[in-house]
């Protein structure tokens, strides 16, 4: 009754995708999506003494821990945490319980640090967000045996660099069984789609992003017991076609090396991941007829 | 009658404790952030949920929506949260405009929740900042061992070690409380209420609720607490639960 039960938030703060939206409509900025977060966080911790909490903020540059921060680092990252005898701070001026307002506090401010003094450098302008996963990953196995799914917030569109680290991060944690959670803010997500229903997670695209907090509340809050017992949104359609090495296309046929498994569309008798040289004698050319070779 | 010659001690969990005061406390009860953080955390999962979804709801929900949330199933689960919501009084029947049935969420209760949860409210107790930092501050370890002396003080006591000595109030409170008997006296009702005492019960319970979200080692401002409170405060001091400062 007593366990530790650790969420982990990963929210997708692509400077250039916000910015966008800062210049389109103001309705819905970062700043508002942090808020939600935060009721999110908050909520969770409020539901059990033991509950512990985790914001990550996946940048185009860095993955960084937006709570527990550098401040928590070094002391025990989920022991009491909160205001400790040191900092002494001045607690809860607004009626808040006072561990929310060191949180949320420490929260504000890092973002705030991360989106003012990060240089953009390069021609980076995708979210990193398999990184971001693996460092949930991390802390969750770090921390806990167990934790509530992972629930990650992703505003920009998918990356297709990322493919082979995103299903390695996937596969990884359906190995350690940790479920993750979608909530997609703008257009849908190949690779959070399958990374919802490989691990068993939730997968969702908001309809209205204004209401972003109501459902956050009402499908990602519930823990496992509630959820099995509460009506959700139903799995998605999932489109599982890998992305060939080669180009980051989607294929439906292609060709598999048999040592390393990279996806290839077009036949090459050297494998440019591992560089096996295929030993394979082709049949002789047909006139008429086209073949497929599939290297398996 | 049979009953009262036997002291009896009913130690109750809190859904049950509030099941037992009046409409009007409970309703008075809400009326702080503390208590009702205390109060939601001590509901079962699917009650949690349902107070979660109503939290920022403007208008009360149609009971038909509400009967849509759980698969039907687990139908037993929802009518078990359902019910501890309603005698805690967090939820009540509300009929929405067109005569439909509906079910709203308690308006204090609501209110403070979202405070606890938010901010824009009260703060909870003084800044302490003012008073300067404390010249004699006592970390964790100290105030661990001062609590343990205190604590075995009151056990010596109840024991009836010569050695110990409490304070008259603290000795009658426990008499009261039907932990301690007095020779000679005849056994009290079970549980005398606070408000035999001179004691306001939803004060004293919002403060305690208070100090459980309180950090250990930290200074909190006793600044504009009631006569009563402040009597109840030593209580706790006695007891080794608080520390005072100079």
């Amino acid at each position: 009754d007593d366990e530790l039960s650790l969420l982990i938030i990963v929210l997708d703060t692509n400077p250039i995708w916000w910015g966008k939206r800062a210049l389109g409509e103001a309705e819905f900025t970062l700043s508002k999506c942090i808020d939600a977060v935060m009721v999110l966080g908050n909520s969770h911790l409020l539901m059990n003494r033991t509950n512990k909490l985790a914001v990550i903020a996946s940048h185009t540059q860095e993955s960084r821990f937006l709570y527990p921060g550098k401040r928590w680092a070094a002391a025990d990252p989920f022991g009491e945490a909160g205001p400790s005898m040191e900092s002494n701070s001045s607690g809860s001026k607004d009626g808040k319980y006072e561990l929310l307002t060191a949180i949320n506090d420490a929260i504000a401010e890092e973002i705030k640090d991360l989106m003012t003094k990060t240089d953009m450098k390069g021609q980076q302008t995708e979210t990193l967000l398999a990184g971001s996963l693996a460092k949930a990953l991390c802390c969750i196995l770090l921390i806990t045996e167990s934790s509530k799914p992972l629930c990650v917030i992703k505003a920009a569109e998918d990356s297709a660099l990322q493919y082979m680290n995103f299903m390695n991060v996937i596969f990884a944690a359906q190995k350690q069984s940790i479920l993750i959670d979608a909530c997609v803010l703008d257009s849908d997500s190949g690779l959070l789609q399958q990374a919802c229903d490989i691990t068993g997670g939730i997968y969702l695209k908001v309809p209205h992003m204004p209401s972003l907090l109501q459902y956050l509340l009402w499908v990602f809050l519930p823990d496992q017991e509630q959820r099995s017992q509460l009506v959700l949104p139903p799995p998605v359609h999932v489109d599982y076609r890998a992305a060939c090495f080669c180009h980051r296309n989607l294929i439906e046929i292609g060709y598999v090396c048999s040592v390393c498994l990279s996806i290839f569309c077009n036949f090459s008798p050297i494998c440019s991941t591992c560089e096996t040289a295929f030993k394979i004698s082709l049949p002789p050319v047909m006139k008429a007829k086209k073949k497929k070779l599939k290297v398996a | 009658t049979p009953e009262m010659s036997r002291v009896q001690l009913q130690c109750k969990n809190l859904p049950e404790f509030l099941r037992g005061l009046s409409p009007p406390t409970l309703d008075r009860l809400y009326g702080h952030p503390a208590t009702c953080l205390a109060v939601f955390r001590e509901l079962p999962g699917l009650a949690q949920a349902g107070i979660m979804r109503m939290l920022f709801l403007e208008q009360p929900l149609p009971q038909a929506a509400v009967g849509l949330w759980v698969k039907k199933e687990h139908s037993r689960e929802q009518q078990q949260s359902q019910e501890v919501l309603l005698e805690l009084r967090l939820w009540h029947p509300h009929t929405l405009p067109g005569g439909l049935p509906g079910v709203a969420l308690h308006p204090n209760f609501r209110q403070n929740l979202r405070v606890a949860l938010l901010g824009g409210g009260k703060a909870w107790s003084d800044d302490t900042a003012p008073l300067g930092p404390d010249r004699h501050a006592r970390d964790v370890p100290a105030l661990d061992k001062y609590a343990e002396e205190r604590w075995e003080v009151v056990l010596h006591f109840m024991v009836g070690s010569p050695s110990a000595a409490v304070s008259q109030d603290l000795a009658q409170l426990l008499v009261q409380a039907g932990l301690m008997k007095s020779p000679g006296t005849p056994p009290n009702p079970p549980c005398a209420p606070p408000q035999a005492r001179g004691m306001d019960l939803v004060e004293i319970l919002s403060f305690l609720f208070q100090l459980s979200f309180s950090t250990l080692g930290k200074d909190y401002s006793v600044e504009g607490m009631s006569e009563s409170l402040l009597t109840f405060l030593q209580h706790l001091r006695e007891f080794g639960l608080v520390f005072q400062r100079k």
